[in-house]
């Protein structure tokens, strides 16, 4: 088929315009809605409320982690020592999930290459039950790393909170000790201290 | 010593250097707050940087946020910290130290930026 009139090749290059606007085109990895949802950092400063946050964990797992490395317990161990954790208790009057500043800690160490990790008491169940499901296939030597840990990693969270009409203050220490188990000995100890400040303007609108 | 010696010891010498030097960068959108000093010692696989932060307003407290990148000897990224809070003060210098937890950081860079908040 040919288009001999320039108004009829006009049309026809229109219609064939809106048929890919129709399709769409391309897809450009993107799908958003009406609201406003944007992604951000997820290691900026959290400054939302008082209360713990992002960056409170963040910065305390990773200080935790910086002073622990530098110890001598593990930066000259001769061979890498087999730790667990255990809890971390919060005496805090909020929630605090405190196996979210241990699994960071764990990960940053474990990525050092200086440690390794036994299961803790979270996924210890499902260590043993996998255990049980292949215990006819293994050893029950091989079992026995379970009960060989060098060191144990526990600590607290406590936190000491005032408030008047138009100040808030709050202020968080977290601390940490390396413990051996055989002889009870603490060798490593180290703390990290938040002091957070929210301040409400008497005259507001 | 005949030139072909010293010139030999000179190349030496500048590829000493050039083996024990460190790109240090530090980038900071915050005018009040500057790196007074900055330092770093190599623990084991392990580098340890050491600043000295100091704040020109002498009269109110700054704060600001900070975070150190860690990377390899090629440049490639290992490891950042996340924004760390800190108040500096006029005429009180504040003392950061970091430590990479991942072993082969050659290079970092100390970013230093406004509180967001």
């Amino acid at each position: 088929m040919t288009l001999k009139h320039p108004a009829a090749a006009l049309v026809a290059l229109a219609l064939f315009a809106m048929q890919l606007t129709a399709c769409g085109g391309p897809r450009t990895g993107r799908v958003s809605g009406d609201g406003e949802v944007v992604y951000e950092d997820p290691q900026a400063e959290e400054t939302v409320t008082t209360h713990w946050g992002s960056t409170d964990l963040q910065t305390t797992a990773e200080s935790l982690t910086q002073s622990l490395l530098a110890s001598r317990w593990i930066k000259d161990a001769s061979a890498q020592p087999k730790i667990r954790l255990r809890e971390v208790r919060n005496f805090t009057d909020e929630h605090i999930d405190t196996k979210g500043i241990t699994d960071k800690i764990r990960i940053m160490l474990l990525r050092s290459g200086l440690v390794r990790f036994l299961a803790d008491d979270a996924n210890l169940d499902a260590v043993f039950a996998e255990r049980d499901l292949t215990e006819t296939a293994t050893r029950r030597g091989a079992n026995k790393l379970l009960a060989d840990t060098d060191y144990i990693i526990t600590g607290t969270v406590r936190s000491i909170r005032k408030r008047t009409k138009t100040v808030g203050d709050v202020y968080y220490q977290v601390s940490l000790e390396l413990t051996d188990p055989q002889s009870g000995e603490i060798v490593w100890a180290d703390e990290k201290e938040i002091r957070k400040l929210t301040t409400k303007p008497t005259i507001g609108w | 010593m005949s030139r072909i010696s010293l010139f030999s010891l000179i190349v030496l010498c500048v590829l000493l250097l050039a083996g024990c030097g460190r790109s240090t960068h530090i980038y900071a959108d915050n005018k009040d707050v500057e790196v007074d000093s900055i330092t770093h010692i190599q623990d084991g696989e392990f580098l340890v940087v050491s600043a000295v932060l100091v704040s020109s307003d002498n009269d109110d407290a700054t704060h600001s946020v900070y975070r150190m990148l860690w990377f390899d000897a090629d440049g490639l990224l290992l490891e950042q910290t996340s924004w760390r809070p800190v108040v500096v003060k006029g005429g009180a210098p504040v003392h950061i130290r970091e430590r990479s937890t991942i072993p082969g950081a050659a290079e970092y860079t100390l970013l230093i930026s406004n509180d967001a908040s």
